[in-house]
């Protein structure tokens, strides 16, 4: 029950948004990335890779202990300046335009191919937009709420590609660890992408009704996050080898062949018509962070007014992308730097509380 | 005090209607004092006033009242066989009594009006509600009396903490509207919330509680009926029990309760009266045709339309087959013949019984042959409808399966125009909306981990210890964990 005109996430519901906010339409690719370096290992690189939000999460809780009703935006600007605050703030709203245009762009392109070959970019980009711009108008609230429901739709159609056991060799994982350990790693830096989203918590703390619960949210959301990409990984290389699935542009997709249904032909259509509802949501946790954030930075103008203003430039951004191939490796090379970014802005500000430690939340 | 005087001012403030019957007496044995009844035709049971009233005072008295100063409560007291009966001071309150069925007795030498209850007149027996039957459970539904149905509700639930709060509604008809909650487990801050939405309202009349809803919804334009509402007490008692507040309007059998979440909408009574694997069943079957309703139209518009190549290529050939010769598209065909069906429908609803029937079954038929005659459809484009429609008589709630049908057709424009996107994004539309409507700040669609038990599935009555989280309520345990107390 949520009476209060104030808006708060209960802990299910952060832990969801979070989840939303890193699983989207990465994870029909993302075997492909971590094959590269890490071979039959890749699905390890997967579980090393979840060491980047790990690391977000402490830090998250850490400035959540000491400013559990500021977010980051406002901390940037009282310990950097506005100046300098407000540049840090406008690079950090850019990084979720960039996933919020990536990602828009990756379900434009995937469903152009396998479900609607007659549309246009455009044609698809324009009308996907609007729900998803509708329910970020809606706000946070509202948000979680679709969170949960559609957690459970993801939860089942993840689980569909299972039928792929049957067909697949253990083989084609065998022998673990052969890959070597640095490989692993180097493979783990191309999750980046995957795991990127969940930054997001740096602006959706002061919500949580329960403060306490930050970091075990943050947890629980991250371990479901890379069961779902190891689970992933792992049948791809299992059922597809090492070598066929970079092959293909979107190797998960290939794996719902092994569900056979007779009323129609191909499983990957309905699959990827179902997954659709999943990414839209991926894509309206980071249309909310840049409208939030950029109403953090220009506080004149409200969220729902940021929200109509976006609309036009994600798609335009979108659209820049081109295919696939240009957008994964525009996106491999942008999401390097924002990570870097990220990894200074927010353990500069956790570093810069930690020696204040004279100041206190101005809400506490 | 003059009785005239008064019986003048009664009515003034009932504004002279023709059916206030005055009656005037003398009452005493040697010496008399003058007394009048008033009380309105129709409202009033006359052989209440007749036996208890006029018999003893006229008959039966043995007094005389000269050494006696309260001789309005003395003769309440001694003579008013009646066992509803008090005095009022306030001329206004005797009034509103009067309205309601009461007869007012008024004695020379007393400022008090004697009001006693005989309230009568005619009104629908108990009956099974036509539109709300169940095969099992029981068989008794609301009336248009407000206080037999809070007699009926009374009886069900004997629990000290059940409430009631008293309204009156409406300038003009001054309709009686009853709150009915349980005091200790309803959230008080909803409460207050409601009733301070009820407070607000001030219209010329009210007839029936949708009225109401109307009024104090926040999504006035919303395609979903926010507000359920239930002629079976028994539906009425288990929404009490979770921390629901009952309105009861007097002159409606239709009773509503708040707040009301979405999947209440495809829950039955006989949900919780069945075996629980059965009520599992006829759960998913519901869901079920609310996919069907929404989705298959639009399905078979994008596969036809767009993605051929995803039929299996037996079908294909008879569906080409069937479609040889047809000049309207299967979009146009698909909503031309869907809107037939809400024609039949609508006008099925309203006619008569037999003719309705008749309606429904032979215009359908001849309609349907002779669309596949002329043409203007072809079979499976017939079937999709036929399949549409049934199942969208399976959605338990007739409001909520007339929204689902109404979404059907934006999502056949979207489907026709953008394909399977379409039904994508319109899926994506539907929830979001869903998850964004709050009433009162209760959210209308939302998914509690602990309330799954009895949402798509109707888990073991036992298994249900605790009340619903969507329902605001203060206290949350339900029941003694049975099976636990039992190893």
């Amino acid at each position: 029950m949520n009476k209060s005109e104030s808006i708060y996430l209960t802990p299910s519901q952060f832990t969801l948004n979070l989840i939303a906010s890193m699983i989207g339409v990465g994870v029909m690719y993302l075997p492909n990335n971590v094959i590269k370096d890490g071979r039959q290992d890749g699905w390890i690189a997967c579980i090393v890779g979840g060491i980047y939000p790990v690391y977000m999460a402490i830090i998250a809780a850490y400035i959540c202990k000491r400013f559990p009703g500021d977010d980051i935006l406002t901390l940037s600007k009282r310990y950097f300046g506005i100046c300098f605050g407000n540049i840090f703030n406008i690079i950090f709203t850019s990084y979720f335009l960039f996933l919020a245009t990536s990602v828009l762009s990756g379900f434009s392109n995937l469903f152009r191919v396998y479900a609607a070959s007659f549309l246009k970019s455009y044609q698809i980009l324009l009308p996907t937009l609007i729900p998803v711009a509708f329910i970020v108008y809606k706000g946070l609230k509202a948000m979680g709420r679709l969170s949960q429901v559609i957690l459970f739709l993801g939860i089942i159609l993840i689980f569909i590609p299972v039928g792929s056991l049957v067909y697949g060799s253990i083989l084609n994982v065998m022998p673990v660890f052969q890959a070597g350990i640095l490989n692993i790693l180097k493979a783990s830096k191309e999750t980046a992408f995957f795991y990127g989203g969940f930054e997001i918590i740096f602006l959706i703390y002061p919500f949580l009704q329960d403060k306490k619960k930050i970091f075990k949210c943050g947890i629980e959301s991250i371990v479901f996050t890379i069961t779902i990409y190891s689970w992933t990984a792992f049948l791809s290389i299992y059922y597809l080898g090492i070598d066929i699935s970079p092959k293909y542009l979107w190797p998960v997709l290939a794996l719902t062949d092994s569900v056979r249904i007779p009323i129609i032909n191909s499983f990957r259509y309905a699959f990827i018509s179902l997954w659709s509802i999943v990414a839209l949501k991926c894509v309206s946790m980071y249309y909310f962070a840049a409208a939030y954030s950029l109403n953090g930075i220009i506080k004149k103008v409200s969220l729902q007014k940021f929200v109509v203003i976006l609309y036009p430039i994600i798609i335009y951004l979108a659209i820049l992308y081109g295919n696939t191939t240009t957008r994964r490796y525009y996106s491999g090379k942008l999401i390097e730097i924002y990570v870097i970014f990220n990894l200074i802005y927010v353990s500069l500000i956790a570093i810069i509380i930690h020696y204040k430690r004279g100041d206190t939340d101005e809400k506490s | 005090m003059n009785i005239q005087s008064n019986i003048d001012k009664i009515k003034n403030l009932t504004g002279n209607m023709e059916q206030l019957i005055t009656r005037e007496l003398i009452v005493g044995k040697k010496s008399f004092i003058d007394a009048a009844i008033v009380y309105i035709d129709g409202l009033a049971d006359k052989d209440i006033i007749d036996r208890d009233i006029l018999n003893p005072l006229m008959l039966h008295i043995d007094d005389d009242f000269f050494n006696i100063k309260n001789i309005d409560d003395y003769i309440l007291r001694k003579y008013i066989t009646v066992s509803n009966s008090f005095l009022e001071t306030e001329i206004k309150k005797a009034v509103e009594n009067l309205k309601r069925g009461r007869t007012i007795l008024l004695l020379q030498a007393s400022d008090n009006f004697i009001v006693i209850d005989t309230a009568g007149g005619v009104y629908r027996s108990i009956q099974e509600p036509i539109n709300d039957f169940s095969i099992i459970g029981p068989r008794e539904g609301f009336v248009e009396n407000l206080h037999t149905n809070i007699s009926i509700l009374k009886r069900k639930i004997k629990d000290k903490n059940l409430k009631t709060e008293k309204f009156i509604l409406g300038r003009r008809s001054q309709t009686d509207l009853v709150l009915m909650y349980i005091d200790d487990v309803v959230d008080k801050e909803y409460l207050n919330l409601l009733i301070e939405k009820i407070d607000s309202i001030d219209v010329d009349y009210i007839t029936e509680s949708s009225t109401i809803e109307q009024l104090i919804e926040e999504h006035t334009f919303s395609i979903f009926p926010q507000v359920i509402g239930a002629e079976r007490p028994d539906i009425v008692e288990a929404k009490l029990m979770e921390g629901r507040i009952a309105l009861l309007l007097d002159g409606t059998p239709n009773v509503t309760t708040y707040p009301t979440i979405f999947i209440e909408f495809f829950q039955t009574k006989e949900d919780y009266y069945q075996r629980t694997t059965l009520a599992f069943f006829t759960r998913i079957i519901r869901l079920i045709a609310v996919f069907i309703v929404i989705t298959i139209p639009s399905i078979y518009i994008t596969l036809i339309k767009y993605n051929p190549e995803m039929i299996p290529i037996e079908f294909v050939k008879s569906l080409v087959q069937s479609r040889k010769g047809i000049a309207l598209t299967p979009f146009i065909s698909l909503v031309v013949i869907q809107i037939t069906i809400e024609l039949l429908r609508e006008g099925g609803l309203r006619l008569p019984g037999k003719i309705g029937q008749t309606l429904s079954v032979v215009g359908g038929i001849i309609i349907g042959d002779a669309a596949l005659q002329a043409k203007i459809i072809s079979p499976s484009t017939l079937l999709v409808a036929g399949v549409v429609t049934v199942a969208s008589f399976a959605i338990s709630n007739y409001q909520m399966s007339i929204s689902i049908r109404m979404i059907a057709y934006p999502m056949l424009i979207l489907s026709n125009w953008l394909g399977v996107l379409g039904i994508a994004i319109g899926w994506f539309f539907i929830l979001s909306y869903l998850c964004s409507l709050e009433n009162l700040g209760v959210p209308y669609f939302s998914f509690n981990k602990n309330d799954l038990k009895d949402v798509l599935i109707r888990l073991p009555i036992w298994k249900m210890n605790n009340r619903p989280d969507a329902i605001p309520h203060k206290d949350a345990i339900r029941q003694k964990d049975l099976k636990g107390n039992k190893k």
